[in-house]
């Protein structure tokens, strides 16, 4: 270490942002391509 | 949600090529679902609100709590390749390339977390937001390596030849997490040793070991919704290479 840190608190506030941009950012991914495989089964279902 | 299975047709009966379906979502993926958010949620506020700022470090400590979950859940993402990996290998059931995909991707994205989370914690620590350290170079090599596996499967349409190679690619690349966990033992550089609950002060065990399974969760629900997506994509290019198939017969 290399002794104490006056101001951490900006970088916790950063890497908890970071955190949930990662998280929310694949949850939202996630998410758009469940429904876009949703939408492709309904339509090739309706299709046959 | 009906239960969508194609079958393979009797011109494509290589052993990879076993019935594959989709069925509907297990409850047990539902509750744990809506768990996870609670879980992550509940012990970052708890635990970044309750413990007390360490003696060298600050308030910078708080950042152990997602960047050792984070490291900590890449490996057993890797480690799920690795174990898929092998079974495709072995079975060649192509269920278990679809999971080792799904595990090489959450586990990247997870190791690029974690990346970033290390960078931003070093730049006050150590002066630095990155240096050749052998555990930020070791890591960041596993992160390249699956960052590969996953553009390798891009460049051929074949699945039977993309499992292979995704196969091999994803064994080789688990074999780099223990020289990643043993870095700073092997080679002591700047990054200090394994902060886990048997070298931490037992202040911050018990949120270590929370958050740890706070990210276990999401790891589990992230794989299984990833699978479950590849498993959808490849029903859909059997049902074209069927109807292909179909038409070229008549």
């Amino acid at each position: 270490m290399n002794g104490m840190v006056v101001n951490s608190w900006p970088y916790v506030i950063a890497a908890y942002a970071v955190t949930w941009a990662v998280i929310l950012g694949y949850t939202i991914r996630l998410i758009q391509m469940t429904r876009h495989h949703d939408a492709s089964r309904s339509h090739s279902v309706s299709n046959s | 949600m009906a239960e969508t299975t194609v079958r393979d047709s009797a011109a494509t009966s290589r052993a990879s090529y076993a019935p594959l379906a989709l069925s509907p979502v297990p409850r047990w993926l539902t509750v744990l679902t809506w768990l996870t958010p609670v879980a992550l949620i509940g012990a970052q506020a708890y635990f970044v609100m309750a413990s007390a700022p360490d003696r060298d470090m600050g308030h910078l400590q708080k950042i152990m709590y997602v960047h050792v979950p984070a490291a900590w859940n890449a490996f057993l993402a890797f480690l799920w390749v690795f174990i898929q990996s092998v079974r495709y290998l072995w079975k060649r059931d192509e269920r278990a390339d679809l999971q080792a995909a799904a595990g090489a991707e959450v586990g990247a994205v997870l190791t690029g977390l974690t990346l970033l989370l290390g960078s931003i914690w070093g730049r006050p620590t150590w002066g630095v937001w990155w240096t050749w350290d052998a555990r930020l170079t070791s890591t960041a090599v596993l992160f390249l390596v699956y960052v590969g596996y996953l553009a390798l499967r891009g460049l051929t349409d074949d699945p039977e030849r993309r499992a292979r190679w995704s196969a091999a690619v994803g064994i080789l690349g688990a074999l780099n997490v223990p020289i990643v966990y043993m870095s700073v033992k092997w080679w002591r550089t700047l990054h200090q040793m394994q902060s886990a609950p048997s070298t931490l002060d037992p202040t911050y065990t018990m949120g270590l070991r929370a958050n740890a399974f706070a990210f276990l969760f999401m790891l589990i629900v992230f794989v299984a919704y990833r699978y479950r997506g590849l498993l959808a994509e490849r029903v859909m290019e059997r049902q074209l290479d069927d109807a292909a198939l179909t038409r070229r017969s008549r």
